[in-house]
Formats: C-alpha cells, structure tokens, sequence
C-alpha cells in the first residue's frame, strides 16, 4: 500500500481535495496524509521563502481538513496545524487529537514562532502523549532552522517528530546525521533532491525515510518516481511508501 | 537681497569645483566626469594638506607618500587613515589655515568615546566650497517649500548644516525648531506645525515618535500636514521602524547618513534602496576593519571617508568606525550615484550567547512586531548576556499578559535566533538628548 506522507489541501482551485484524489489515483496511490492549505499561495513560495511576501491567510483551515477526512476516511489521514502563539494551542491540539487527526503540522514560515518557544515544548510533549508525531518544514530564519527543530526532537524523545522535504535547501546533511543519530526524527522526502534522499538512505536505513507529495505545488506522481528510481528491495521500498507513515500514525 | 546662488554667478564657484559644477549638478553627472572631478579634487586637497597641516605632513612623511604619488584615485589608499582617537580632545589639529579664518566650530555629542572631537569651517569651506553643487533629484526642497528643522543646533553640527542646505543651497524657508532643548518643546513645535503648514520635516526617528505624540496630545493630525517628504538623520534606526515614523506621519520618509567629521555621505532616494553616495562632496571606501585593505562592491567592512570640498579642515581616508558595503548595480530612481548600504558599527555592538550583535538589527525584528509600542530598551550588562532582554512599551490598544510576552518572545526568536525575554512596561521615560536603545539595568 502506498501512502503519500505529506500533502496540503485548501479550498483553492489548484490545491482543493478532489483535485488531490485525482491525482492520487493517478499515481496508483492509496491514501494520503494531509495538512491545510491555503495560508500561503504556493504559487509564490519563493517570495515567501526570502520574506518578499507574507502568508495572506495565516489561519489554517482545519475544518476544511476535518470535512475531507470524514467524507475520504479511507483514504485521507489529517494532521492539524496549529499557531504556537495561539494562547490555547494545547487544549486546541487535544481536542483536534480527539476528534480523530493523526498528528500535528507547525508552519513557522507562516506562523514566526522559534522551536525553543515554551508553547512548541508544550505542543510537543503533548503529541509525546497521544503518540502522534510533529511535522514540520524548516526555514533560514535562526529561531526555526534544522538546528532547532533538531534539539527539539532531542528533548522530547518520547515524540516522534517528522522533518519535512528532508530538512532546508537541497542537500541537509545536517538533518540527515541527526535522523541517523535519534531514533524519533524522521525525514520526508517532498521535493527532496534525489540523489540526497539516496545518501539518506543508505545513511540511516529504509526506516526512517518517508514518502510525501508537498501537494499541491509537486504531483503525486512525479514525487513517487523518485522513490521508484531509488536501487531498493521490494521490503525496504514498502516502508518508505508506507510502512513507516503506518506505523508512526498507529493505523493499518 | 542677494543669495549665495547669485554670489556664485557673481563671483564663481570656487577652485576645482567650477570646471565641473557650473551647468550641471553632482547626482546628475555621469560617473566618469565625477570621477575627473574627484581625481582633480584629491590631488589639490592632498597637496595642500601635506603642505600647511603638520598634522598631514608628518603622517604622510612616516607613511612615505608624497602629494605627487596622488595621481589616479586608486592612489588614494596609499595615505595612511585617520582615527577618531587621533581627533579626540585636540581643537586644533586638522587646521591648514590660520586660527583668524575660522568662523565656525562645531562639538562631537557622541555617547561613545570621551574627550570631543573638534570640527573648524572656514567661511569659505562651510558655503563657497560645500554649497558648490547640490543633489536637487535626491533632495527636491525647493523655494517655497517650509522646511521644518528639528535636529539639534547646540554644539553639533545637524541642525546648523541642513539650515544652510535649505535656506542658503535650496532657497526655501526654513524654521528652527530645534529638537528638545530649552524652547524646542514638543508642544510648542506642534504649535509650530499647526500654524506654518510645513512642506518638509527633518529630524531623527525618535524625535519623530515624541513629536507624534505631542501632536495626538493637540489633537493635530500629522497625515494633514502637507508634506512632501521627511528626512530622518542624526541616529541610526531599523527600516521596521522607519515605516513606522512613515505611517503615522502619512509622507514618506529617507534616511540622510553622514557625520559631524565627515559632513553628509550619503542620501536616500524614494526607492529605500541604500544611501546614494553623495559623489561630489565625498570618496567612500569600504576597508578590511582589521588589515585596511580596499574591498570590493558588495563586500562588507569599515566605511572609510574622504572629503572633497574640506580645504581648511582636510578629512582624508577618516575611519568612522561604521559598517557598510557599496552597490554599483543601478538604483530603479534613475540616479546614477553609487549606493552604500549600512550594517552597523564596529563599536555599540551587544553580546548575546557570545555573538556580537547591531542593536538596529535587534531593533528590525522587533519593530516588526505591531504588539510592540515605539519605545523600548535592549537590556545587556555590559559583559553581555545569555538571553535578551527586552523593556518595551505595548502598542496602543494592546493588553500585556503572560501569553504575549511569551508570545512576543517566540516571534522575536524566530527571527534572531536568540533567547528573548520581554518585560512590558507601561512607560519608558522620554530621553531628554540622544536615545539610548541599549541599558545596562
């Protein structure tokens, strides 16, 4: 079975859910892991990257992800995100935990929080105790960089916590000898470079590589070729398509 | 009556400057004819440093440069560099003129250092040679426009300089407001602005702020004020909190960089794009802080300045201790003029987690936080620190919790990188002369 691990959905015409369980299908893809869209046009990703723009709709649409996942239970997992400079992010986490999410998304390109901050500890000890993992992207800014996100996952060894595109830029060998050395960071492989996600690897074993699409702004598909490009046995490419999302989201 | 403008057609502008400033203004100059000017500039300041400053002489003398090795610019680096610690508490030593033609002597108010640095004019330097060109396109301030000046004219040089600029360079009115001295009140320079309508405010950034606050107290409403620009000067501040000084005067707002030694370096166009280098007054290089060495474009070091209109007082290769970097890339406003962007200063740094920090690259990140008001203090003993503390005022509107400052922290880190913690405060005491941004306690 293979899951994409990583994939936002908004209500836009370009990222919307049915679009994504075309293209899902297309691919020859099961189910998907998905975030909410929408807080940033991905279109303009760049300018947001080096500052140029700001996120137009910095809160996420959890109820649009909520909605897909009910009417797609079989074939959308959801995570929520949630701002840490929200007062209540705890409590919102719990009851998101409760009414059926599968993990947390942080967004510090659009939210500005520090992976040091007390309510990200808060969140993360809080995942630690459902048993759900953190996803998130890193950014050049010094308060969310790999560095961060990596001592983070050092504090919290109880919480299982997922790097998303395989850390920052298109070679993170920083993220990747920390996913070797912790055994609760993960690394997902959208828009990873391909070569790097086959270093990985081989570096840290097919358990701790995840398959993701960064829908909208990549294809399924063309995501998935370079999993399929990637010299593997049968046993070791079922984890990274879906084995180890599986096992970290507690789901058949 | 007559003006200097119609002196200069009376009498021409004095030595290299006319075979080159008659029909044409410096930020309008090709690059190549200022370079000629600045080539043929050099030389005769050079010249006749070496030959009435002992000063010059004797350091050209250890330094084995003679006024004849200045042929081409590039030559310029052979002169050896002046300090301001060679300047501190010594009234005299730049002269090369005699004592009786000094007709203006202006003070250092620097918080950095403690003896004073004496800057002399001459007559003939401070209007003949200085208000030998002018840069309309940078500084459109023309006849009629009121310019209100509220920057210090005790001691220092700002207030003084852009006085002469606007009344003497620009034909406009000029109205000395002054900036908090024994009149100069905040309620009274509202007064001011209320009856006269200026066209053109200068002042620094925090002046800027206090004097907003004394309009809302007056209930004048700065936005109405017909204003064609500002012009901020006199202390250093973010481009965050620039755009704050803009939205609640409603006009935009250009830095102006320079120096009492130096004079004016550099002047900022509409595009907030770096401070177009003001090519007909000064020379700047950029050096290696710690070999001397000339960088290139884009490389950043220590601003070196040289001044191209100083006969009497000459400031050649001067150290201001400022860092920066220029860009020859053209700006989109369609001036020619090289651009010099800063980046702080090699002294005034802050020491967090054991990394020196610019207090305005703090100031950037936290001025983009709308929750912050505009007064605020970093607080670093003088050893420096593990976290950075910061005092600052809520915004108006704003309710301190415990989930703000939290709050406030995260984002601030997010964006330094370092450990913050912030303490909301209900009042910061207005500063009486220059603001201090940085305090120990």
């Amino acid at each position: 079975m293979i899951i994409d691990g990583h994939a936002h959905i908004s209500t836009t015409s370009y990222g919307n859910v049915d679009l994504y369980l075309e293209q899902l299908e297309s691919a020859g893809i099961e189910k998907g892991v998905v975030v909410p869209g929408g807080t940033v046009d991905v279109r303009k990703m760049t300018d947001y990257i080096t500052g140029k723009a700001k996120p137009e709709n910095p809160v996420p649409n959890n109820g649009y992800v909520a909605e897909a996942c009910g009417a797609n239970g079989n074939n959308l997992l959801g995570f929520v995100c949630i701002d840490p400079h929200n007062p209540n992010a705890t409590e919102m986490l719990e009851t998101s935990f409760k009414k059926g999410f599968k993990g947390l998304k942080l967004s510090p390109m659009t939210h500005q929080f520090s992976f040091a901050g007390k309510s990200v500890a808060a969140l993360s000890a809080c995942c630690g105790d459902y048993g759900y993992p953190v996803y998130s992207h890193v950014v050049f800014s010094p308060g969310a960089s790999t560095t961060r996100f990596i001592a983070l996952a050092r504090q919290f060894p109880k919480t299982n916590f997922i790097l998303g595109h395989m850390g920052f830029g298109p070679a993170d060998r920083e993220a990747l000898g920390a996913a070797v050395e912790l055994k609760n960071l993960f690394l997902e492989t959208s828009t990873g470079s391909f070569l790097h996600i086959k270093e990985s690897v081989k570096a840290t074993g097919p358990d701790k590589i995840i398959f993701g699409s960064e829908f909208p702004l990549s294809h399924p598909a063309v995501e998935l070729e370079k999993i399929l490009l990637l010299d593997l046995t049968d046993g070791e490419m079922e984890k990274i398509l879906g084995g180890n999302i599986r096992s970290l989201l507690r789901v058949n | 009556m007559m003006n200097l403008k119609q002196i200069f057609k009376q009498i021409g502008r004095p030595g290299v400057t006319a075979r080159y400033f008659t029909d044409v203004f410096a930020d309008d100059m090709p690059l190549e004819t200022l370079a000629e000017y600045q080539k043929e500039s050099i030389r005769a300041i050079v010249s006749r440093a070496y030959e009435r400053s002992p000063f010059y002489g004797e350091k050209m003398d250890l330094a084995g440069v003679a006024p004849e090795d200045i042929v081409e610019l590039a030559d310029l680096a052979r002169l050896p560099f002046i300090t301001k610690d060679e300047l501190r508490g010594k009234p005299w030593i730049l002269l090369a003129c005699d004592k009786k033609e000094v007709s203006l002597i202006q003070v250092s108010t620097g918080t950095t250092g403690g003896e004073e640095i004496y800057i002399m004019n001459t007559w003939e330097d401070y209007y003949r040679y200085e208000l030998a060109t002018g840069y309309p396109t940078l500084v459109p301030i023309v006849p009629g426009d009121i310019c209100l000046n509220a920057l210090p004219y005790e001691m220092s040089s700002a207030g003084l300089a852009f006085h002469k600029t606007f009344m003497e360079g620009c034909q406009a009115t000029v109205v000395p407001a002054g900036k908090g001295g024994a009149y100069s009140t905040p309620a009274k320079t509202v007064k001011l602005m209320r009856n006269l309508q200026p066209t053109v405010v200068i002042t620094t950034p925090s002046w800027a702020v206090t004097l907003s606050e004394a309009a809302a107290e007056e209930s004048l409403d700065l936005s109405s004020l017909p204003l064609k620009k500002m012009w901020l000067t006199g202390e250093g501040c973010s481009p965050s909190f620039r755009e704050r000084v803009e939205n609640i005067w409603g006009t935009k707002a250009n830095f102006y960089y320079g120096s009492l030694e130096c004079g004016g370096v550099g002047i900022e166009c509409d595009s907030h794009n770096g401070y177009h280098i003001i090519m007909g007054h000064v020379i700047v290089e950029i050096v290696d802080p710690k070999t001397g060495a000339v960088l290139e474009p884009g490389e950043i070091g220590e601003i070196v300045v040289t001044c191209l209109l100083r006969y009497d007082t000459p400031i050649l290769r001067y150290r201001t201790q400022d860092l920066g970097y220029i860009e020859m890339d053209p700006c989109p406003c369609g001036v020619a003029l090289p651009r010099l962007f800063l980046r702080g200063r090699l002294v005034e740094q802050v020491t967090i987690c054991g990394i020196p920090f610019s207090p305005f690259y703090l100031e950037e990140f936290l001025m983009r936080l709308p929750e912050v008001g505009n007064w605020f203090q970093f607080v670093v003993p003088p050893g420096g620190a593990d976290r950075l503390k910061i005092r600052a005022e809520p915004a108006p509107g704003v309710s301190p919790s415990p989930e703000l400052v939290e709050s406030l922290a995260g984002k601030m880190e997010f964006g330094t990188g370092l450990p913050c913690e912030f303490e909301i405060v209900d009042r910061i005491p207005r500063p009486r002369g220059k603001t201090i941004r940085v305090v120990e306690k």
